[in-house]
């Protein structure tokens, strides 16, 4: 792994990961008081829960045309920690989700751009933990070379996001490709309920055979070419899944 | 029989022949041909095989390359097969690569030692086997005969891939020899295997190709070199048909033309253009509708919607103020604003693009059906009529060949009828609706056309004649029947060589003064036989341009025998006057060309009923 | 009946056939012409610590016809269908001698794991990766695959 290879002298992988659990904890030390850790989420979410109305009022209004409402997904254990929370029932019948990391998880867009490194955005980071806990997520990212590869995968792994653990990712479901209709191959391969994007042109292409896309984009209204009924929109994944947070 | 080839472009000797062909008894007719230059004719050379024939044509191929490569018949089979049973190809790529065709046909140089031990394993059953009792093909991979005879049964079953049949062993690709084949093949299966043999010859070769009359097993091989030009070949069982596309013999238009036409006549899209140029669509539940009559107001029959037929709008908002029941005003003040221009410019091209297929279309049909009724009475009734004919007159029926000549002749040009208004639909498209070859300029196009219909109608009316003189009891009408049947034999013939080398060269043709040609015509002025309006703007002869009214008197006057101007058909009305002549004196009376009486008296100048002036000669 | 004598000797085979094969092969007991078969994903590919399961059909006119052969466990790889498991390999089809036995076309199916051809796909994603150069998606998805299918104790999150 390059990343590390260049990193100060002293510096080991367990080192680096512990530091990065440090840093996550101290994130959530600064949201509310008490330690980290997925009970004391649990329990801040449905405090707020108690105390807001019903999820659907507060979902962007873009969505509101995506996302069935209803019965939460059978069979997930995770999910019966959080009934009633807002993300749950946007998720609400959809058994798997792809994600294609670049400027919906990360900050960097495009493959050149994942070469010098790669951040994680913490609130969709968030988002993608929440999500792990009751749908079956693939990541995927296109990338020029290994080092891209690399960036990426340090990136989840920061965040806490790989692993055998609820609310990470299995280390093989993070895929790569490097091309951009490899990506689309990808995607059609795994046939998810849901697929969230950064990209137009992806979205546009996939349009035809998947039941429901979502595009991250800074630009809040559809372009007019890209107007489609299984289609939506939101600025960020954190703007379109309330945690409750 | 005729002989009009003297000075004449086209040698049509061997035409007459095929076309009174019912069954001869000499096998491989062959027929010689004098083309003068590749686009002067398409007459093909062409041979009739029977099964037998077939055999000794295929021995004939076979020894073309053993004698030359030495190398045994079933591996010459083979290698033919590859090559589609071109010896000279097979020969040459033979020469250039040999080891590599080896190779990929199976055929090795060596034969592989025989093996030295007394027993072996059969690797398809897994069972040992005496050394002896076992077949190998050349590359030495025993297996047992059980085994080879499954092996060999399967594949002739299969069907005629089992003609390349290879040795099992998995990377060997051996060819299996003639030696394997015949032990442990069964009678049976070997029948099967000789005839698939048989007919991958014909079904491989690009020069031959089986008659595609049901019946009929025999195969036809084209001679000449001609690529993807449609050709027309007669079998022996009198079944006439293109040989590129196996279709009904379609001479002038091309393969591809008579593919698109049939597929127009059955698609559904002249349905839907008819619906276009014909129907309105109700304006609530959208279906076709068709107004034969009465007043603009309309009611749909399936969703009761009542509207106005003129703009379409809903009834309730018309009445006395808009026109009453018979005219809309809104639909008139919208159509003077031009609003609905390009409906109705849809519309009309619709309708007239239906309309021109239909003309085109029915003609076709017309004369397709024709074609099959003289076709079936030439075949059921005239045996029996010329029997009876030749009993009352008391000739023998060899003599009466002339009238069956006649109903082949109306059969076969009925054919080409049919197919030139095919022809006229699909090249002079462009002159009214775009769809035709975009080559040519318009105002030329619609030249060619009137060039082309003129000739067309000429032809058409020969055979207008011929077919309902041959209807009638021909006792005493044979001369003329005999001059009647040339001259349209050669109109069409014409018509068809012209149409092959395309109209500009037509044209240019017909301008040129064929005074090289015809010794015996007066020195002529250009033809004027088209009508007039737009002169030929290249006269090539020093009698300059023509004078139009001569051009359109003798266009009108009806007679064909008539003196023209110069021309190829000039020549051979001239012709055919002089041997009806001669038929004439013969018989014992002439026959008047306006009403067709037998004029018993030689000496007068006149028809006794409808006093036309009798022809000089 | 030819062909259960020859699968009878077929069967005896490959009970002697080398562990570093990978290929395990066995008939069903009930069955002579149903047979499972198991394929170690070829090292070097990313099918590599998989392991594949297959079922085998043989017509009663074995050896003169090919046994149908299909993936039981699934498998990222253009030339096998993704849901059905059928697998288009010439010699299942027109290439098929007598000479082939099953062993051989495991063998054959395993060598077809490590070089697929993308140019007749039965799986047009993983055909469109290849063909578009993208060797790291197509590697990406088979391990993805391998190991969430062809890998036992399978582990899925939910």
């Amino acid at each position: 792994m390059l990343l590390f290879a260049e990193a100060p002298p002293g510096l080991t992988l367990t080192g680096v990961l512990g530091l990065a659990a440090v840093l996550y904890g101290f994130y959530h030390l600064k949201a509310g008081p008490g330690n980290s850790g997925q009970a004391r989420q649990r329990d801040r979410r449905q405090q707020a829960q108690a105390s807001r109305p019903p999820g659907a009022q507060h979902q962007s209004e873009s969505l509101q045309a995506g996302f069935p409402q209803g019965q939460l997904p059978q069979g997930t254990s995770a999910a019966k920690q959080a009934v009633g929370s807002p993300l749950q029932a946007q998720l609400a019948g959809i058994r798997k989700v792809t994600i294609s990391a670049p400027g919906v998880l990360l900050k960097e867009l495009l493959p050149h751009e994942l070469q010098d490194g790669a951040s994680l955005r913490p609130a969709a980071a968030r988002v993608l933990a929440e999500m792990l806990h009751s749908t079956a997520v693939y990541i995927m990212a296109h990338v020029s070379d290994d080092i891209g590869e690399a960036t990426v995968r340090g990136a989840l792994e920061a965040g806490g996001l790989v692993g055998k653990g609820p609310g990470q990712i299995l280390p093989h479901r993070i895929l790569f490709c490097s091309t951009l209709a490899g990506k689309e191959a990808l995607v059609r391969q795994l046939e998810p309920e849901l697929h969230i994007d950064a990209h137009e042109h992806t979205v546009k292409s996939l349009q035809r055979f998947m039941p429901q896309l979502l595009l991250i984009s800074a630009r809040q209204t559809a372009s007019a070419s890209v107007a489609y009924k299984n289609v939506a929109y939101a600025a960020s994944l954190e703007a379109a899944f309330h945690t409750g947070q | 029989m005729n002989d009009l080839s003297d000075g004449d472009d086209y040698d049509y000797d061997d035409y007459d022949d095929h076309m009174s062909e019912d069954g001869g008894s000499s096998d491989g007719d062959e027929y010689a041909f004098d083309s003068q230059g590749p686009s002067s004719s398409r007459q093909a050379q062409y041979q009739v095989f029977s099964e037998a024939e077939l055999r000794e044509r295929q021995q004939q191929a076979l020894s073309a390359v053993t004698s030359v490569l030495s190398i045994d018949e079933n591996d010459a089979a083979r290698l033919l097969r590859k090559y589609k049973w071109d010896p000279n190809q097979a020969n040459e790529e033979w020469f250039m690569n040999a080891d590599s065709i080896r190779k990929e046909v199976g055929l090795s140089d060596h034969r592989a030692p025989p093996t030295r031990s007394k027993t072996a394993v059969c690797s398809i059953c897994f069972d040992s086997h005496k050394a002896g009792s076992m077949c190998a093909a050349a590359c030495g991979h025993l297996y047992c005969k059980n085994c080879w005879r499954s092996y060999a049964e399967t594949a002739v079953n299969e069907g005629p891939s089992c003609l390349d049949l290879r040795c099992p062993t998995v990377g060997c690709g051996a060819a299996v020899t003639q030696g394997v084949l015949d032990e442990v093949l069964d009678k049976a299966h070997r029948t099967k295997y000789d005839r698939y043999a048989l007919r991958s010859m014909v079904e491989d070769s690009r020069r031959l190709t089986w008659c595609p009359s049901p019946d009929c097993q025999h195969a036809i091989e084209n001679l000449t070199d001609s690529g993807a030009v449609a050709i027309d070949v007669v079998c022996k069982c009198s079944h006439a048909f293109c040989f590129s596309c196996h279709e009904e013999a379609h001479r002038p238009v091309d393969c591809a033309t008579v593919k698109r036409w049939l597929i127009k006549n059955s698609a559904e899209s002249e349905n839907l253009n008819w619906i276009l140029a014909h129907t309105k669509q109700c304006p609530q539940c959208k279906r076709p509708i068709e107004k034969n009559q009465g007043c603009m107001h309309m009611t749909c029959s399936q969703c009761r919607h009542e509207f106005c037929w003129l703009c379409q709008g809903a009834w309730a908002d018309h009445g006395e103020r808009t026109g009453g029941f018979y005219a809309c005003n809104r639909y008139e003040s919208a159509q003077r604003a031009g609003e609905h221009d390009e409906e109705m410019f849809k519309r009309e091209q619709a309708r007239n693009a239906l309309e021109r297929y239909m003309h085109y279309y029915q003609r076709w049909a017309e004369n397709d059906a024709s074609r099959k009724t003289s076709r079936k009475a030439a075949q059921e009734t005239l045996p029996e009529q010329l029997s009876q004919l030749s009993e009352w007159t008391a000739t023998p029926t060899s003599q009466l060949n002339f009238i069956s000549e006649a109903w082949d002749q109306v059969v076969d040009c009925r054919r080409i009828l049919k197919w030139t208004y095919t022809y006229g639909y699909y090249t002079f498209g462009a002159v009214s609706d775009g769809t035709g070859d975009k080559d040519v300029a318009k105002d030329v196009l619609a030249q060619h056309q009137e060039f082309f219909e003129f000739n067309q109608g000429q032809a058409e009316g020969y055979l207008e004649k011929l077919h309902s003189m041959a209807e009638k009891n021909l006792g005493e009408f044979r001369e003329t029947l005999i001059g009647l049947t040339d001259v349209t034999r050669t109109h069409f013939r014409k018509l068809v060589e012209e149409l092959e080398k395309g109209l500009s060269v037509m044209l240019n043709d017909y301008m040129v003064a064929p005074a090289s040609m015809e010794p015996e015509a007066p020195a002529p002025a250009i033809t004027g036989d088209l009508k007039g309006e737009k002169s030929l703007t290249k006269p090539r002869t020093a009698g300059g341009k023509r004078t139009r009214a001569t051009a359109k008197t003798e266009r009108e006057a009806a007679p064909p025998a008539q003196a023209r101007g110069g021309s190829p058909r000039a020549a051979a009305h001239d012709r055919a006057r002089g041997q009806a002549s001669d038929l004439e004196a013969q018989a014992g009376f002439w026959q008047c060309s306006s009403c067709t009486l037998a004029n018993h008296d030689f000496s007068a100048t006149a028809c006794e009923v409808c006093e036309t002036p009798r022809p000089a000669h | 009946m030819a062909s259960k004598s020859r699968l009878l000797k077929e069967a005896r085979e490959c009970a002697k056939a080398p562990a570093d094969l990978g290929i395990s092969l066995q008939p069903d007991e009930r069955n002579i012409h149903t047979w499972r078969g198991h394929i170690r994903g070829p090292s070097g590919t990313p099918f590599e610590g998989g392991t594949f399961e297959l079922t085998l059909s043989v017509p009663q006119n074995y050896p003169l016809f090919p046994p149908s052969v299909r993936f039981k466990t699934k498998i990222f790889h253009p030339n096998v269908h993704f849901k059905t498991g059928e697998i288009c390999l010439d010699i299942l089809k027109g290439a098929w001698t007598p000479a082939w036995t099953l062993l051989a076309v495991c063998q054959a199916i395993s060598a077809l794991m490590a070089d697929p051809a993308p140019d007749s796909p039965l799986n047009c994603d993983a055909g469109n990766l290849l063909r578009g150069g993208d060797l790291r998606g197509y590697a990406s998805m088979a391990r993805c695959y391998t190991l969430d299918l062809a890998s036992a104790p399978a582990r899925q999150l939910s």
